[in-house]
């Protein structure tokens, strides 16, 4: 039989020698991770979710160090993450909500319209840092949220409050150190915002100082995080700022409305720190009956029905005065400082969720943001609820939240980008002196 | 027809329509030098068997859309993707050094779907990682962000 079969003997023979053979062709490393280029394990790590990401960090040090590398900050940068949402209750912000696509049933394809995944509890990242006094806590009151930094404040209402600077992710603050104001200053109100044109963070802050006979002087000042050494007076501005300087940032200005003269809005050029004033919806009836009485009161929060927010980087006015009627109006300038642009869609939120109350259709509502299919993210102005409106078939979908959320949500978008790339360490700041300006 | 050719001498054909989601083998034959067989010295035949049933299933992925043949793609890859760590980071080096570009995306996916919501302790044992941090390292990681350590989807098996 083995004479007939020549090849099976040389196959035997084969396989006798084939481990001396190859003993001389190159060895077979076994590929391991550890073994990857830089650039391939950063690809891969970049992939992970965020609580994986910061959990990775412990693995081993290489780890930790690639969670801060350059390479690994432009690839997450570039796969441009969802954003997520900070809820903040009573002034403190209690959670991160994190929007990831969801799933079609069907295709079980990726859709491009996120879905809230998984609320961790966050409890006000800062507060586990011994260096807060445990005082300032209860009222840290969010500033600010712009690419990947938060703003926080301590004490709304006094003049003397702390600044926080704070990368939430990695537990980072920075803690501004802000000399006293002198005592002519009434009202002091914080802005926190972003220059895309510089890579550069800056606080402005509208100072109010009353002076006698009830005379009021607000100036705008400014202070550029990692640059300035003191807060930079731009002057006296003709209108004040009252609760916030908000969140709008639309052009690369930050967009906040006038609470006396309602139609009047105004921006403030993050780059160029120029003011201007922003044509309102032309013909837009305000609903203000209660303004008159309430800047009468001198109350500092007029009732409004008005609310500025930016969808899909386009300066949008909500209105929902006709929330009682189950509708809210949406103003979109389409185009950016063109006062005709402006164009009202309605929102029948009476056509609410199916299966849902009354309070909720008839309820104020608040847009978030808006995906790239066009439909937006709304927040309950009862708090409580967040809903996803379609509005190419004006349908609205609840969505589930597995635990309970505060009642302001702020856009977030996450960053691995540390503090200290912007403020070096021990960086002194302080206030403008008023003899000064 | 393309031949291709392994660090163990091993000669692959290939269809010219498949092997240009290489962009590498791309350029060559663009520029002319892919006239006779193209050694890969960095890519054994195991691998490279693998990267070319890849390249053939996905021949006319621009089309699949059309004919609803999407599902089945989808289903290939995921088939695809079903290997061992090692063998997985060595169609990962091949698809790099290739520079295919959709390869590459599929297989790091996969990698990080593996160790998403891993415990550390599992990530390390998977991976083959040696711990070099110092408890109080370790420590002082976990304060930056406890919440992410935390939570029931955390996952500790290894496999």
């Amino acid at each position: 039989m083995e004479a007939e079969n020549p090849t099976h003997k040389s196959a035997k023979l084969f396989a006798l020698f084939n481990p001396i053979l190859s003993f001389f062709k190159p060895r077979r490393r076994r590929t391991r991770f550890m073994h990857l280029p830089r650039v391939i394990m950063v690809e891969i790590l970049s992939k992970l979710p965020i609580e994986s990401m910061l959990s990775s960090k412990q693995v081993c040090k290489l780890w930790y160090n690639l969670f801060s590398d350059p390479l690994f900050l432009t690839m997450y940068k570039s796969r441009s993450p969802p954003p997520c949402i900070l809820f903040s209750r009573d002034h403190d912000i209690s959670q991160l909500l994190k929007l990831e696509p969801c799933c079609d049933d069907y295709s079980s394809r990726l859709r491009n319209r996120p879905i809230l995944l998984s609320c961790p509890e966050f409890n006000t990242p800062v507060k586990h840092r011994m260096d807060i006094p445990v005082e300032d806590y209860p009222m840290l009151r969010l500033i600010g949220s712009c690419n990947g930094f938060i703003g926080l404040m301590t004490n709304i209402y006094d003049i003397n409050t702390s600044v926080y600077i704070s990368n939430p992710l990695l537990g980072e603050y920075f803690k501004l150190k802000l000399p006293e104001l002198e005592k002519s200053v009434c009202r002091v109100v914080y802005g926190f915002c972003f220059s895309e044109v510089s890579g550069k963070y800056k606080l402005v802050r509208s100072v109010t100082r009353r002076f006698t006979g009830h005379r009021e002087v607000s100036e705008l000042e400014v202070y550029t995080l990692g640059v300035d050494e003191k807060w930079r007076n731009l002057g006296q501005v003709p209108y004040p700022v009252w609760q916030d300087f908000g969140q709008v940032c639309v052009n690369g200005a930050l967009h906040w409305m006038d609470p006396v003269d309602k139609d009047s809005i105004y921006s403030f050029d993050i780059e160029t720190e120029k003011l201007k004033s922003v044509p309102g919806p032309p013909g837009l009836v305000f609903p203000f009956k209660y303004l008159a009485q309430a800047e009468s009161q001198r109350s500092t929060c007029a009732p409004s029905c008005l609310t500025l927010v930016e969808l899909g980087n386009c300066l949008c006015l909500t209105d929902d005065s006709g929330s009682i009627y189950g509708h809210i109006d949406i103003w979109w300038m389409k185009e950016y400082g063109i006062a005709e642009s402006w164009t009202k869609v309605r929102i029948l939120t009476c056509l609410g969720p199916a299966g849902f109350g009354l309070d909720i259709c008839f309820q104020k509502y608040l847009p978030i943001l808006i995906w790239k299919d066009g439909e937006i993210l709304m927040q309950g102005k009862k708090g409580s609820q967040l809903f996803s409106y379609n509005p190419k078939d004006m349908t609205f979908t609840m969505i589930p939240i597995s635990r309970g959320i505060g009642t302001v949500a702020t856009r977030y978008l996450p960053s691995f980008n540390s503090l200290k790339t912007i403020v070096g360490d021990n960086f002194q700041v302080s206030n403008v002196s008023p003899n000064e300006s | 027809m393309v031949k291709l050719k392994s660090n163990d001498d091993k000669e692959f054909e290939v269809e010219e329509a498949a092997v240009i989601q290489s962009e590498m083998i791309k350029n060559m034959i663009e520029d002319g030098c892919a006239t006779s067989v193209i050694p890969l010295p960095n890519i054994d035949s195991k691998t490279l068997i693998k990267v070319i049933e890849y390249l053939n299933k996905h021949i006319n992925m621009g089309k699949a859309a059309e004919t609803g043949e999407e599902d089945d793609l989808k289903e290939f890859d995921e088939q695809f993707v079903n290997m061992g760590w090692e063998e997985l980071f060595d169609v990962i080096m091949a698809a790099n050094y290739l520079n295919i570009h959709e390869l590459m995306e599929l297989c790091c996916q996969s990698a990080a779907d593996r160790l998403k919501n891993k415990s550390v302790r599992a990530v390390r044992e998977m991976l083959k990682i040696t711990n070099d941090l110092t408890e109080e390292e370790e420590q002082e990681i976990i304060n930056d962000a406890p919440w992410a350590f935390e939570g029931p989807e955390i996952d500790d098996t290894v496999n």
